[in-house]
């Protein structure tokens, strides 16, 4: 038998096959690859990483988009909680977005007027709000029972009557958003507005609050091309 | 002297690689952080129409009785309105609060009974002689939050699995009934069934 056939290098020592068991033989076959996988002293090993910033800058551009193009894509914290529901509609994209958290009215992320929560006459913290939000689960919280509005200031009211129902700042945003809708679809998709507003409303808001914005939105556009007259109102699904 | 050509096609060039262990920094910090700003909630909507102006003057077909269901700090109260002819509509039904056992095995609290007004409403979309309109109207007190209204939206909107249910925890977790529909395309899909498709909001 020769070297190469007994798994040894050339001028070896070799202990002929026939004379060994079977397990020294395969000791000494491990042995001498393992000696060979030694890495050479000197050379440092380098970490490919090219496969895995493939797989980061993917995901990053996944994020990113789903994130910029979802109007719905809302951060949930203690200013804004969404309703839960059964509901299984889908939400459609060309409607204008509403919001309508604890602190603020926003159109197509662009404020448009400024909420006051008061706790029995105090101005809430972002600490009540969040206790406020434990009332669904717990209505025996301490917060619950206490007499809380959400209202918008008379200032931004129409001809400043904290009674009126339009909000002037919130019309003449949403005035805009409609006729710049209807130009988009009209002249450049030739589609027929369907003058659909999504609301995301946080869940504590009052029924007045509301009645306000839905009010004040189906007041706005024009008479001949139509306005806002149907509102979905967005929810998580249950 | 020039080279020939052979040798020249073979002579290797080396390429230094690039550096990314600074992006990669950059993408370790800003993946977490849209991880963490993404909401990752399934978002449905809830349609709901503002009440018409003017008279029916259309003359068509027999007049409806309409449905409204009015939301204050007792309870539902579900009014029927109009002509019948039938004959007169029934009487308000009022759905009050009652204690109500928590889902995960919590202490009762005295809530809006949603599986009453289901159980109600089913009774009277049931009764063919009412021939009630699907339009439902909505209305409720100026400080009932918004959470309310919504679960009571979905109550009158969407038909459940029985017609009648008790229990909250049970209501809650009841599956919708699904009825067979063609879409656009003509293929055969399962969608809810409604109750009351038209939601109209209404200032008491």
């Amino acid at each position: 038998m020769t070297d190469r056939e007994n798994g040894s290098a050339p001028g070896e020592d070799v202990i002929p096959a026939a004379t060994m068991s079977e397990e020294e033989f395969a000791a000494l076959r491990a042995a001498k690859r393992a000696s060979k996988k030694r890495r050479k002293p000197g050379k440092e090993g380098v970490l490919n990483i090219t496969s895995l910033m493939d797989a980061m800058t993917i995901l990053l551009v996944f994020l990113l988009v789903s994130m910029v193009s979802d109007p719905l894509n809302v951060k949930q914290d203690e200013a804004m909680r969404m309703a839960r529901a059964s509901s299984e509609d889908k939400p459609a994209s060309d409607t204008i977005t509403i919001q309508i958290s604890k602190e603020f009215i926003i159109v197509d992320h662009e404020k448009v007027a400024d909420i006051e929560c008061i706790i029995e006459g105090s101005k809430c913290t972002r600490k009540d709000m969040g206790a406020l939000n434990d009332c669904e689960a717990n209505p025996a919280g301490d917060i619950c029972n206490k007499k809380i509005e959400f209202k918008i200031s008379k200032q931004d009211k129409e001809n400043a009557n904290p009674n009126s129902l339009v909000i002037v700042p919130l019309k003449k945003v949403l005035d805009k958003q409609v006729k710049r809708q209807i130009e988009q679809l009209e002249m450049r998709e030739n589609k027929k507005f369907e003058g659909v507003a999504t609301l995301i409303v946080d869940k504590e808001i009052p029924f007045r609050l509301l009645t306000e914005v839905i009010y004040t939105a189906g007041r706005v556009g024009d008479p001949r091309k139509g306005g806002l007259a149907k509102f979905r109102f967005a929810v998580m699904k249950m | 002297m020039a080279k020939k050509p052979s040798l020249r096609s073979h002579a290797e060039m080396e390429i230094d690689e690039i550096n990314l262990t600074p992006i990669m920094s950059i993408l370790v910090i800003l993946i977490p952080m849209l991880v963490y700003a993404f909401n990752y909630n399934e978002i449905a909507v809830e349609e709901v129409s503002l009440p018409k102006t003017g008279g029916r003057g259309d003359g068509q077909g027999p007049r409806k009785l309409s449905l409204t269901v009015l939301l204050s700090e007792e309870g539902f109260r579900i009014k029927v309105q109009g002509e019948s002819e039938t004959g007169a509509p029934p009487p308000d039904k009022v759905v009050g609060k009652r204690m109500l056992a928590g889902c995960d095995g919590g202490a009762a609290i005295n809530d809006f009974d949603f599986p009453g007004l289901y159980t109600e409403l089913v009774k009277l979309r049931e009764n063919r002689e009412l021939g009630l309109e699907d339009t439902i109207n909505v209305g409720a007190k100026d400080n009932i939050p918004w959470r309310i209204l919504a679960r009571t939206v979905d109550t009158v909107r969407l038909r459940r699995e029985a017609d009648s249910y008790q229990d909250l925890c049970e209501f809650r977790k009841a599956k919708l009934r699904k009825i067979k529909t063609k879409n656009g395309d003509g293929e055969e899909t399962s969608v809810p069934q409604e109750l009351f498709p038209k939601v109209v909001f209404i200032v008491l």
